[in-house]
């Protein structure tokens, strides 16, 4: 028979979830000088994680960003990435916008950035207010946290300086703890990793790898492109896309240290696709996951029966689907980034049939 | 709106269509002359209300662009002057990318700074070679700037092509690894490495791989959305799907596996593909292999054969695989240690399509024991380590459990 499942392995110890106050408490003053700006997510109180591929960093910037009526916004800004190039003295194609994050506390957009590469390459991050105006947001004397991403690439060896980076897929803030999805550009290292928050302990956070199986036996380990987290009763659960595009749940108590976790695929939502971004949201005393995709539009996917959803057991054949039921929302199209603005809204970056990139508000489905 | 007059005997003529298209505001007074920079042209385009003797100028200190106002009003300065954030400076200077834009483009990020009576702007980033800029200043009503920007305040336009600078030797591929011609079935990823600095975002145009017949397989490389460049934008890294490549899983039940025993392909590097500059390629590159059977043994460093130096010398230590292994890696997780533990600082050459390791040290070999160190994350070309093999029968196979981070190879020198 042939099983399709996720099996975890812990590489070394989760501390338990700090219980914090107040997410800024445990940051000092310093400044973040970024080499790359990957994925980016609020913790709470404004707090915003950057992920920094190129140091294999992560940092935590308190953006005293912690005020304003979300229900309220709707942010718009038509030729984003245009706009943004124009703020950088750069083109278009120059410039990548490679995440969006809305700060749940305020409802301002967060963007990370990049602008050039090699010795002119930038990385930055910009906030877009209400009214759709961009600035900077400031790195320098902020209070602020750093967590090393264990193996981290060695001292810098040789004029060029140390090629290994760790390529971040997406990180989440979860009960005290950031989870961290990643690949390296050079060893297979495809890792889904769990630090304590504020990182006071960096090395003995957990790093969590992930064997994408089938065929009754055989492990492989494909990077997990998109996560998001998802309360199940009492438990919490990560859930984890996959490219090609298995949804697997994952128990975040059952990771334990040297035990091998068999994580659940819940649904299969399609080939020849890469999930870009996903949240789970409540609309009528019901969950769901909204899923932006490479190459399958938006997904609305009913999450209520994720906590009993039935393992996958069959192959499922011809490029099809199986597990939670989904519908592909037709108005939404070209959606590239995704996050959740209020009850009713998110915030998405949509490039439209001209080519262009504009920040929209959209309903949620 | 007017354009009043073009100072042609200043201005190449295929510029002139740029200028023509710049956007003025408010009527037209008076118009200025331009400072000439560098042999590049400038144009000021003037109109407002009111004259004025601001002097607006892009200036290079230490191959920095600047944006300098000058010649401001006494009382334009006692209002800068008062605030120390300079908050009013936006709405007297402002400079935006391009020759024109649409009346919503936001202006460069930036600081100013009062430098004596002059007002300077600071680009947050390099002003880029080959583009063009423009410097907008208010001139109309100083005393009513406000940081907001008003258009209809807008007086004095300035227009600057940043110098190309010494056009640098064409970008080309410098290698591709591995460098062998023969290749497992379960490759797992090639590195391509350029001469120079490559453009982002665009890594999956510019490459393919092609079957026997000359045709591209779809998907063949891991998109993650962002590209596994290294620091330095000259290397890139193309990762084979993982799940075309293990038995039984879906894509590569669907799409079929990428590489075939028996059989040849090419991956193909194509011109277009831009450098940091902009510049395609010199030319494409093509590296044709054949395909053998898939590798699933884990490299073995008991199997691996060292060429101890002489002491007294800086003749190389030289190390052997049973097969190839992964050049990054090889460049970056052995090191050399002596009897004490301390790293031995010297030069690493790999060679031999990826089975000879070589490490001049940069002082003599001294008499005695050493280390080669290696990591146990150093794979093979299919991704089998040291540590573990790139694919695991979980209920059939034990996995050879290797629990330490590095193992040592000792050698002595005499």
């Amino acid at each position: 028979m042939l099983i399709r499942s996720i099996v975890a392995m812990l590489a070394v110890a989760i501390l338990p979830a700090a219980v914090q106050a107040d997410a800024t408490e445990g940051l000092t003053k310093g400044s973040v000088e970024l080499t790359s700006a990957g994925p980016i997510a609020f913790a709470p109180d404004g707090v915003l994680l950057i992920s920094d591929p190129m140091a294999a960093t992560i940092y935590a910037v308190a953006t005293g960003d912690t005020e304003g009526d979300t229900s309220s916004m709707k942010p718009s800004v038509d030729d984003l990435r245009g706009k943004v190039a124009a703020m950088l003295g750069s083109e278009p194609q120059d410039v990548q916008i490679n995440d969006l994050a809305v700060n749940p506390q305020s409802g301002n957009v967060y963007l990370s950035v990049a602008r050039g590469s090699g010795p002119d390459a930038a990385a930055l991050i910009l906030r877009v207010n209400q009214q759709g105006e961009i600035a900077e947001l400031p790195l320098k004397d902020v209070p602020t946290a750093k967590a090393t991403l264990p193996n981290a690439p060695e001292s810098a060896e040789g004029r060029r300086g140390n090629p290994r980076m760790m390529t971040v897929t997406d990180l989440a803030y979860v009960d005290g703890r950031v989870f961290i999805a990643g690949l390296s550009n050079e060893e297979f290292a495809s890792k889904l990793r769990a630090v304590a928050y504020p990182f006071e302990n960096v090395n003995e956070g957990a790093s969590v790898e992930i064997y994408h199986g089938a065929h009754g036996a055989i492990e492989t380990r494909s990077p997990i492109m998109t996560f998001a987290p998802y309360q199940v009763g009492s438990e919490q659960h990560v859930l984890a896309a996959y490219t090609c595009t298995p949804l697997v749940k994952f128990r975040v108590s059952d990771l334990k240290p040297g035990e091998k976790v068999r994580g659940d695929t819940v649904a299969e939502l399609g080939n020849r696709n890469r999930p870009l971004d996903m949240f789970v949201y409540e609309k009528d005393g019901k969950s769901y996951i909204l899923m932006a995709n490479s190459s399958r539009g938006v997904m609305k996917i009913t999450a209520d029966n994720v906590g009993q959803a039935d393992t996958i057991s069959e192959p499922v054949e011809g490029g099809g689907t199986a597990g939670l039921s989904y519908e592909t929302v037709e108005s939404l199209s070209g959606v590239l980034q995704l996050d959740r603005l209020n009850d009713s809204s998110a915030v998405a970056l949509v490039q439209a049939e001209d080519g262009k990139e504009n920040l929209r508000t959209i309903d949620l489905p | 709106m007017k354009l009043l007059r073009i100072i042609a005997d200043e201005m190449p003529t295929s510029r002139a269509s740029v200028i023509g298209g710049a956007a003025f505001a408010g009527g037209t007074s008076w118009l200025r002359r331009s400072m000439v920079l560098s042999g590049f042209f400038i144009a000021l385009m003037v109109s407002g209300s009111r004259a004025s003797a601001v002097e607006v100028e892009f200036r290079q200190d230490a191959g920095k662009y600047f944006v300098e106002a000058s010649g401001l009003s006494p009382e334009t300065l006692e209002q800068l002057q008062a605030d120390e954030e300079l908050k009013a400076a936006a709405g007297l200077l402002q400079v935006f990318t391009g020759a024109e834009g649409a009346p919503d483009q936001p202006p460069l990020l930036g600081t100013y700074r009062l430098d004596g009576q002059t007002l300077v702007f600071e680009p947050r980033f390099p002003l880029r070679p080959g583009r063009v800029y423009r410097a907008v200043a208010s001139v109309a009503s100083e005393a009513e700037a406000t940081t907001e920007v008003d258009p209809s305040k807008l007086g004095l336009v300035t227009i600057f092509e940043v110098p190309r600078g010494e056009q640098s030797a064409p970008t080309k591929v410098e290698a591709i690894f591995p460098s062998g011609d023969v290749l497992p079935e379960n490759q797992l990823k090639f590195y391509v490495h350029f001469s120079a600095p490559m453009a982002r975002g665009e890594v999956y145009e510019h490459v393919q791989l092609l079957n026997e017949q000359g045709q591209p397989i779809d998907y063949p490389f891991v998109n993650v959305g962002q590209e596994l460049w290294d620091r330095s934008g000259t290397r890139v890294t193309l990762l084979l799907d993982p799940g075309r490549i293990k038995r039984g899983l879906k894509p590569r039940e669907e799409l079929g596996p990428i590489l075939e025993e028996g059989h040849s392909y090419t991956l193909v590097v194509q011109e277009s593909w831009r450098d940091a500059a902009g510049h395609p390629l010199t030319e494409a590159k093509r590296k044709s292999f054949k395909v053998t059977a898939p590798d699933d043994t884990q490299p073995d460093p008991a199997k691996w054969r060292i060429n101890r130096p002489p002491a007294d010398g800086r003749q190389p230590l030289a190390m052997y695989f049973e097969e190839p292994l992964d050049h990054a890696m090889l460049m970056r997780v052995l090191n050399v240690v002596d009897g004490q533990g301390k790293p031995v600082p010297g030069d690493v050459q790999v060679g031999d399509q990826e089975q000879r390791w070589s490490f001049a040290p940069r002082q003599p070999w001294q008499p005695g024991e050493y280390h080669i160190v290696i990591a146990t994350t150093l794979e093979d070309r299919a991704g089998n380590s040291i540590e573990r093999p790139f694919e695991v029968d979980v209920f059939e196979r034990i996995e050879a459990k290797v629990t330490t981070e590095t193992v040592e190879l000792p050698f002595r020198v005499r």
